[in-house]
């Protein structure tokens, strides 16, 4: 039997894990894939352990229903035939509409070197700027990371005495990136007085662990964690930039604690817990944008680890692995309007590369622009809804059977070296990529290693409007029937597109539902079983119910990785041209005539 | 040397991979499923390898034997899908299969047992909450959480 080591492509942790295959050449190809182990020897973050969706890899890497040829109008072809037709479409459309009319959509599943061909290609061969990664949940954050450094933040006071360990996990970690627990669990109990802070609004899986649950209402994360800063700040009189302290001083506790919904006095014991601590650990992940103003968030806290005077660690956990990597590749070759323009219908053509788009928020408008799109072409691991939509699907080639570079973590690269083969018929983004140009008459030379912008700027611009804008969208939320916010299942998390393919996840989770709480079901006089008719502004769709106990108050949630829950999520890009996600007003009503 | 699994409740964040390694290692009908407790608690389910197995006592072809280690196993070519087994089982972990006409059984992954590794479920564990320990460290590690029952179940506290 032969051994492959790679790591799972799946989420930023990257466990590396042991392929064990037949003794057949070429290995790991299609059904000599035997088994996927848990590679204990390889120096792992997170103790060697594989979440249920790790343990999937090799169901995913030979799935009979993985995209196995290239399709055209959904007709088996060849690669050649592929190319040629996406070439000449792309061709009529830029003679017809201008060069500005086809934008690339880059996804998490390219390489930091397909990344950087891809903007080549837009540049040299398309002479467009319109390329741009699509991951609204992470790119928030890495906005906040490039144009906000608080390395020159000092902590306040002398190192705490003692072996006092607290973990602040803001979101819900244990189901996002469950293999997390390894390193917070022993730490929260091995010392007396070890604590783990939550932050979220319902009781999720990491909460059940919390020694001190700051149960905000559904968006109000950031504004707790403001409220820690604040308290924080006030407690030590610590030097923050001048930006963070006037933009502090200005907000006032009643406020915090309405829009937060956690009281000043839970706030100023977690941040005093924090304080005098020998180490802490603040986790931050923003899957399916459960955090409204995601970025406001991540510096509050990543301000308040700084601050804080013991041993310390900020690790934000991105949802898809190479977002990051790819991010920082474009954020190199040039800003891009590529959403505005796609949310605008102005794009006539989409090369969509490693993405769903319907997997990725939200699917209504992207489903109506795909609708009036002249042409498509994607590449694709299973059939879905995009590959249903795009005029050429090119068979996609997975981060464990491609070789390259990819950044899971800011300051961390990853080198793919030991990877499989791609399954039959299957190629890479960099070779489509390479084959397209040189029949639309150009030559892409290798990439070679990519210019990257990693280097962090204090800025700290439009601070103040985005707290502006994220208080109005609070206000909105108020004032709601209810409010609806993503519900996540550990074994669909970081890509639902993939993981709702998975016959162990068909099991688990087979349809979508909508979780009430007992007081939005008593008020809507509604049980479990019933179907409910939810409507927000962007869509209707009618769902079952179950009622739970880990949500509180007007609050709803739905399982969001399936597309038919998505549409019930609006467009809406901010100032720069990125996505705005976070939980949205929802309208809640018992089906009638069941 | 009985070696059994072990699961501190303490530890489980209920995140479902020791059943889906289990799934995707036997053509993904697995022999561990997790229960829930009124939405307190949610437990991973799999056999305790009785020491007096009423599975074994019931099973009318004598399918299921207890090993040198004590592990209580079924052998596949003697099981008539009976259930009786099933029915027997006073935690209710055995599962009977929904396509095939035999009722599974988990052997603590004996496969991987032969080369000196853990059962699929523990290596998998993503918490550190399964744990493959002899019998007698755990009764001695444990005492606290074995003492008065086999589990000590974290319930959810009332928030």
């Amino acid at each position: 039997m032969k051994e492959l080591k790679v790591n799972c492509s799946f989420c930023s942790l990257a466990c590396p894990l042991i392929l064990r295959g037949g003794e057949r050449e070429p290995i790991f190809t299609g059904q000599s894939l035997l088994a996927v182990d848990w590679d204990k020897g390889k120096d792992s973050k997170y103790g060697g352990s594989v979440c249920a969706r790790g343990n999937a890899v090799g169901e995913f890497l030979t799935h009979p229903r993985r995209v196995n040829y290239p399709f055209i109008l959904g007709e088996r072809t060849n690669i050649t035939a592929a190319v040629r037709e996406t070439a000449k479409n792309l061709a009529e459309i830029r003679k017809e509409f201008g060069n500005d009319s086809i934008g690339v959509l880059l996804g998490e599943n390219l390489t930091n070197e397909e990344a950087a061909l891809a903007a080549l290609f837009a540049r040299d061969v398309l002479r467009t700027s319109n390329v741009a990664l699509f991951a609204p949940d992470d790119t928030p954050l890495f906005r906040a990371w490039l144009t906000r450094d608080f390395s020159k933040v000092k902590p306040a006071g002398a190192k705490p005495v003692g072996d006092r360990v607290v973990s602040l996990i803001v979101g819900d970690s244990f189901t996002e990136h469950p293999c997390t627990a390894k390193t917070v669990l022993p730490a929260k109990y091995g010392t007396r007085g070890s604590e783990v802070i939550v932050v979220s609004p319902e009781v999720s899986h990491t909460a059940w662990f919390a020694n001190r649950h700051l149960r905000c209402r559904p968006g109000g994360e950031t504004a707790v964690l403001a409220g820690l800063l604040k308290a924080a700040s006030d407690k030590t009189g610590s030097p923050l930039t001048s930006e963070l302290k006037a933009m502090l001083s200005a907000m006032d506790w009643s406020a915090l604690e309405r829009l937060g919904g956690v009281s000043k006095d839970a706030i100023a014991a977690a941040a005093g817990s924090m304080l005098g601590a020998a180490k802490v650990t603040t986790y931050i992940s923003n899957i399916f944008g459960r955090i409204a103003a995601s970025a406001l968030a991540f510096s509050f806290a990543e301000a308040l680890t700084s601050l804080c005077p013991g041993e310390r660690a900020f690790v934000p956990q991105f949802v898809q692995q190479n977002t990051w990597g790819i991010y920082s590749v474009l954020a190199a070759a040039g800003e891009s309007d590529c959403l505005k323009k796609l949310a605008g219908n102005e794009l006539k053509a989409i090369i969509a590369l490693g993405l769903d788009l319907f997997s990725v928020y939200p699917a209504a408008p992207i489903e109506k622009a795909m609708r009036e799109k002249r042409f498509t072409v994607t590449t694709q691991f299973f059939w879905n809804q995009t590959a249903e939509r795009a005029n050429v699907v090119i068979p996609a080639a997975s981060l464990m059977e491609k070789r390259g570079t990819v950044s899971p973590a800011f300051g961390e690269d990853l080198v793919r070296e030991e990877v499989m083969p791609p399954i039959a018929g299957a190629v890479t983004a960099g070779a489509f990529l390479s084959l397209l140009a040189k029949e639309m008459g150009a030559e892409l030379g290798p990439a070679g290693k990519p210019a990257r912008r990693t280097e962090r700027t204090a800025s700290f611009a439009g601070m103040h409007a985005e707290w502006s804008d994220y208080t109005a969208s609070m206000k909105e939320l108020e004032t709601a029937p209810a409010v609806l916010i993503p519900w996540s299942e550990a074994v669909h998390v970081a890509d639902g597109s993939l993981s709702r393919n998975f016959y162990w996840s068909e099991i688990t989770c087979p349809d979508a539902v909508l979780m009430v709480s007992e007081e939005l079901a008593a008020r809507l006089r509604i049980k479990r079983g019933d179907r409910a008719e939810v409507s927000t502004e962007a869509a209707d769709i009618v769902l079952p119910v179950e009622v739970t106990k880990k949500l509180s108050g007007a609050v709803a949630a739905a399982t969001i990785h399936f597309p038919a829950v998505r549409k019930l999520f609006p467009l809406k890009l901010d100032a720069g041209g990125e996505i705005v996600l976070g939980p949205v007003p929802v309208r809640l009503s018992r089906q009638s005539g069941k | 040397m009985e070696k059994r699994v072990y699961i501190n409740m303490n530890l489980c964040t209920s995140c479902r991979s020791c059943a889906a390694a289990c799934a995707i290692a036997h053509q993904g009908q697995g022999h561990l499923k997790h229960g829930s407790i009124q939405e307190r608690a949610t437990v991973p389910l799999h056999c305790r390898h009785c020491a007096e197995p009423l599975c074994l006592n019931v099973c009318p072809q004598e399918a299921i034997k207890k090993d040198d280690n004590g592990t209580v196993i079924r052998m596949r070519n003697l099981c008539i899908g009976c259930k009786s087994c099933i029915q027997s089982c006073p935690f209710g972990v055995m599962l009977p299969y929904s396509t095939w006409h035999t009722s599974p059984k988990c052997d603590l992954c004996a496969d991987r047992l032969a080369e000196g590794k853990e059962p699929r479920c523990v290596a998998t564990c993503t918490s550190g909450a399964l744990v493959f320990e002899e019998l007698a460290t755990i009764e001695k590690k444990y005492k606290r959480t074995v003492e008065g029952g086999r589990y000590y179940v974290r319930f959810m506290p009332n928030r």
